[in-house]
């Protein structure tokens, strides 16, 4: 489950669509923010001008009337002045204020102490209304001085009208007024009277309680005192200034707008109050010095722009899960072949390359990659079947080369000691081709005591090579049978090959023909490298040889032979240029000089000389791939040796194991003539009855009769037994040693015998010789 | 027996009537000033006295004075200033509880140069015209300041107006009324600490009422005390009581404006250095003012300490 979750949110589609729908969210909401940004501030201008115009409003209709008092005033002023020698007409005066002007409610003329002598200290005609009637008295005695009152002692000391603070008029009318004070200046520029005209602000309360911008809005009205004239809460009215109530004894920046607004500032303000925000709006009232507020809540100014955000907010929400699911779906379509694709791709480096294949009908870049994936599975088929051939034909050359370097080993002489039965001659070769086949070539064989051998080196490798190769052995054997002047075989040879070159191939050349009587060695050299002379203490020499041409080269070259004598126990050793030029990893040579060291502190031994060379060679090389063949034969003649008289005795034997019985009479008589002890005799008779125990076992179909002949020689120094058999080819020595160290019930049947004559014997050799197994067998004695 | 609870009913209403009756005005309208008398109406301590108290206010026309002056008022509340006038005038008045320490005067203008008494010569500065303002007219007269002063009834509309350079005030009702308007960066001259500090406001009987009843006066001083005190241990629910009397005479006010009226004469009662009142008028305090009204011309006659004593010594 949790593997088929990760899938899914590690998913191309899911990313993708988390990516694009990331990108798209962020793009609303800068969207939204912005949007709803702009439209709170409009709308928040577009309240404020309106709340502005509604108050505007409401203060001019104010002001137009407190103007219209104070005109009224202004012009009656004039009248009084008329009427000043008549203290009793002031009576009609203040009534005819009230008559022509429905606003105000009272109106004196309170004049200055002792003006009308007649009048005393307080004179004061006074009118005022009373529901629709119109009463006159005087208002100043005793008990009242107005000339203290802030009517009458502001406007006489600032010597201006004055608009006076509200108040409550408790005298009749119960209801909260203000007075405006016109100080009358005599001729003389002496004040005698203030002339005031009372007014209600019951309608002016009206008026500002009009303005009703937002459901919840409210409005105050402050006197230049801060003094409450309007107010939602009445008990405030009159009784409580803006600087103290609740509001601006929390908020100093209230309080601020109160300053703002009794300097008859204009403004707009915003408050937080009880965890609601509002806007508060104020403007002066210019005649009085008074101010009104209008204070509506934020929650209501932006009811709309809210309500607008909430609907953008669940559109925006729901385009967006929209998008989510259409972008999902969509490019979980467009990549769904994606992971087929994976799959075929697995299917077919499993080897399956008619892997099914997604199926895209758009013609898109999902469709170029089907296509590939098409194009590549059919170029893998076509491939594949292409290189199935390939491998067929290599292997089919491989194995013919195999059967070609078999055959050419073949023609060479491969069995060590060649002549066992010869005392006069050491001879061992050895050639290792660098390919399959190869151009070296060596040979030899003795006729009429004498020992042809030579060795060669054909131009190039390979096939080539091998063939012109094949030639020459087979053209050495044929005319070195008829021809015993080595100039004259090599020539021959030289233009049996250059006759028919026309590949330009050649080879180059030695031929020895050694009498194995008297060490004499004539010898003809065709472009091959000087063989080596090791004498006996390790000096080595190059033979004295004419370089001449390779054969092959030039036919009719004349080939100077050349005969030399070889010294008894002097090594003679033959090599191609496949040893002195072996190549380290460095690509340095191996060099003559090497192998002229190597030969000096070799082993006297043939066959030991030539592993000794091939080993120091292959050290050298230390694994780099052979570039040359390799081919080398070294030969030592001993015949000047002294040869013990050598006597040799033969049994010859049928296929049957009643025969063993006659073996005890071969070894008796060499025993008798050579002193053998008993040890001697019982273990050559053990050898000689399991070898011939091998052979009636083994070399004869059952029931088929056969032949075994035995050979016995001994020269006083070692013993040799020879046993010849006509059978089925066999070759005991390849026959594994018995594991001695097994429990006898635990071996492997055979091997035990040859295992004994291995113990026992010196040497054991097999070899396949006209159609018949030839086990030799020697030991010194 | 049926008798005799019948006659014990009936003299129940008897001995209830037979309460005193004792009018007392203070000296101006109402408000926190009077805290005090409120809270001892209100809360019964006259009456566990065995006095039937009737607060009267006084009027323009009719002040505290003349109240007591014409036997319409029998304890009244004064300025000491005001009482030794009186007393130098032949009003024989006992002090009988010394409520203010202090004298609450102040000079307040909106011109923030104007930080010292020096600093108002020839200014107008206003002044109540009820004549609360002898005391505040000394340092015009020792320093020869030439202030033009002008009376006012009503409160600080003078003030506002901008009509004066200065006004007088007191600190617990024209300063307030001034901070309440918005004018809270005024410049303030305070007459407490100066060498016009002073006892203020007192509570005051002629000497003949206080001779005839003296066990009655005694006992509305100690009622009058215990609603101090009581005032003092809880003044919201005293500012409660005192809007119901500002209410019942339709004054203008409100509750903040007499909290602090009433933070403010509870702390004038109390003498430098103390924070509680001993409602005491000190000697040497009563002398110091003595000579000073003396040289002033404020009394006709030096008056003696023990003319005014009574009441709380």
């Amino acid at each position: 489950m949790n593997i088929r979750f990760g899938r899914y949110i590690h998913s191309f589609s899911t990313k993708l669509s988390f990516y694009i729908l990331l990108v798209v969210a962020l793009i609303f909401v800068a969207g939204f923010v912005w949007n709803y940004r702009s439209s709170r501030d409009f709308v928040s201008n577009e309240a404020v001008e309106r709340v502005q115009a509604s108050l505007d409003g409401a203060v001019m209709k104010i002001d137009n009337v407190l103007n219209s008092v104070e005109t009224a005033v202004k012009n009656m002023s004039w009248v009084v002045a008329d009427n000043i020698d008549d203290p009793e007409s002031m009576y009609r005066l203040t009534r005819m204020m009230l008559v022509d002007n429905s606003f105000i409610i009272g109106s004196a003329v309170a004049f200055e102490p002792n003006y009308f002598e007649e009048k005393g200290h307080y004179f004061s005609p006074y009118s005022y209304r009373v529901g629709d009637s119109i009463y006159n008295k005087q208002l100043g005695r005793e008990e009242y001085d107005y000339h203290y009152d802030d009517w009458y002692l502001i406007p006489k000391i600032l010597g201006k009208p004055y608009w006076s603070e509200p108040y409550f008029d408790e005298g009749g009318a119960d209801m909260m007024m203000t007075t405006y004070s016109f100080p009358l200046y005599d001729d003389e520029g002496k004040l005698f009277a203030i002339f005031t005209a009372d007014v209600s602000l019951d309608w002016f309360a009206d008026q500002v309680n009009c303005i009703s911008p937002y459901e919840n809005s409210y409005n105050i009205m402050i006197s230049r005192g801060g003094t409450f004239i309007v107010h939602s809460d009445k008990s405030v009215v009159l009784n409580e200034t803006f600087f103290i109530s609740s509001s601006a004894i929390g908020d100093s920046r209230f309080k601020e707008v109160g300053h703002k607004m009794q300097a008859g500032e204009r403004g707009v303000a915003t408050f937080e109050r009880d965890g609601q925000e509002f806007y508060f709006v104020y403007a002066p009232i210019k005649t009085t010095g008074w101010s009104v507020a209008v204070s509506c809540l934020y929650s209501e100014v932006f009811a709309g722009v809210d309500s607008m955000r909430n609907n953008m907010f669940w559109i925006a929400a729901f385009v967006l899960v929209i998008m989510a699911v259409l972008c999902y779906v969509t490019i979980f379509r467009l990549t769904a072949p994606l992971a087929q694709f994976a799959q075929s791709a697995n299917d077919i480096a499993h080897g399956n390359f008619s892997a099914r294949l997604p199926r895209v009908k758009s013609r898109n870049e999902m469709r170029m990659l089907r296509d590939s994936f098409d194009y590549m599975q059919r170029s893998l088929i076509k491939y594949t079947e292409e290189l199935k051939t390939t491998v067929a034909n290599n292997e089919r050359i491989e194995s013919e080369l195999r059967i070609a370097r078999e055959i050419q080993l073949g023609m060479i002489p491969k069995i060590f000691p060649p002549f066992p039965e010869r005392k006069d001659i050491d001879l061992y070769a050895m050639l290792v081709p660098a390919k399959e086949v190869g151009g070296d070539l060596y040979d030899f064989f003795i006729e009429d005591e004498k020992l042809y051998f030579i060795i060669g080196d054909v131009s190039g490798k390979g096939v080539p090579a091998s063939l012109v190769m094949a030639v020459t052995c087979r053209l050495f054997r044929t005319v070195a049978s008829h021809v015993s002047d080595p100039a004259e075989i090599v020539a021959s040879l030289n233009n049996a090959l250059a006759e028919s070159n026309e590949s330009n191939m050649f080879c180059t050349f030695f031929l020895g023909i050694l009498d194995l009587q008297s060490g004499k060695l004539l010898y003809c050299n065709a472009g091959h490298n000087a063989p080596l002379l090791v004498a006996p203490g390790g000096i080595v020499t190059p033979l004295d040889v004419k370089p001449n041409l390779p054969l092959g080269v030039i036919g009719g070259f004349p080939y100077v032979p050349q005969e030399t004598m070889l010294e008894k126990g002097t090594l003679l050793f033959l090599y191609t240029d496949g040893v002195t030029e072996a190549e380290n990893p460095a690509k340095e040579l191996y060099s003559d000089a090497r192998l002229k060291e190597v030969l000096a502190a070799a082993n006297s031994d043939v066959r030991s000389l030539v592993n000794d060379v091939k080993s120091s060679v292959d050290t050298y090389a230390a694994g780099t791939e052979q570039s040359d063949d390799i081919t080398i034969l070294c030969l030592r003649c001993n015949a000047e040796e002294d040869c013990m008289c050598e006597v040799e005795k033969e049994l010859h034997l049928v296929n049957e194991l009643s025969e063993i019985a006659k073996l005890p009479l071969l070894v008796g008589e060499l025993a008798s003539e050579f002193n053998f002890s008993e040890e001697q005799v019982f273990n050559f008779n053990l050898v000689l009855e399991e070898a011939v125990t091998n052979v009636v076992m083994y070399a004869y179909p059952e029931g088929k009769s056969g032949s075994i002949d035995l050979v016995a020689k001994c020269d006083g120094k070692s013993v040799m037994f020879v046993v010849s058999d006509s059978g089925k080819p066999f070759d005991p020595t390849l026959v594994p040693d018995a594991d001695v160290t097994l429990p006898a019930e635990e071996r492997r049947v055979g091997g035990l015998g040859i295992f004994l004559i291995r113990q026992i014997m010196d040497s054991v050799e097999y070899r396949r010789n006209g159609g018949m197994n030839v086990l030799v067998m020697s030991k010194k004695i | 027996m049926r008798l005799f609870i019948r006659f014990l009913l009936l003299l129940l209403p008897l001995q209830l009537s037979a309460q005193t009756r004792i009018v007392f005005t203070p000296q101006w309208t109402a408000q926190s000033q009077f805290a005090g008398y409120y809270v001892a109406l209100e809360k019964g301590f006259y009456k566990s006295v065995g006095l039937d108290v009737e607060i009267v206010h006084p009027s323009v026309s009719s002040p505290a004075v003349n109240r007591i002056k014409n036997g319409t008022s029998d304890i009244v509340t004064m300025q000491l200033l005001n009482a030794m006038s009186e007393v130098s005038n032949g009003l024989e008045l006992v002090n009988l509880m010394q409520t203010s320490q202090h004298s609450g005067l102040q000079v307040i203008s909106k011109d923030k140069s104007i930080r010292t008494f020096e600093d108002l010569r020839g200014k107008r500065v206003g002044i109540w015209k009820a004549g609360f303002g002898e005391l505040a007219k000394m340092p015009d007269y020792d320093l020869n300041l030439g202030i033009e002063w002008v009376p006012f009834i009503q409160n600080i509309n003078l003030f506002i107006s901008g009509a004066i350079d200065a006004t007088l005030a007191m600190s617990y009702s024209e300063a307030l009324k001034i901070k309440a308007a918005g004018f809270d960066d005024v410049s303030v001259i305070p007459f407490t600490g100066t060498v016009y500090d002073f006892p203020d406001d007192g509570l005051y009987t002629t000497r003949s009422y206080y001779e005839k009843n003296r066990k009655n006066v005694d006992a509305f001083v100690e009622a009058s005390r215990r609603g101090w005190e009581w005032a003092r241990e809880n003044v919201d629910e005293t500012v409660r009581i005192v809007l119901k009397y500002t209410t019942k005479e339709n004054i203008a006010t409100n509750y903040v404006m007499q909290k602090w009226m009433l933070e403010d004469v509870l702390k004038l009662q109390c003498p430098l250095g103390s924070d509680y009142p001993t409602f005491r008028l000190e000697k040497k305090d009563f002398r110091r003012l003595d000579s000073v009204a003396l040289e002033k011309g404020i009394i006709s006659r030096s008056v003696r300490y023990e003319e005014m004593k009574g009441g709380v010594r």
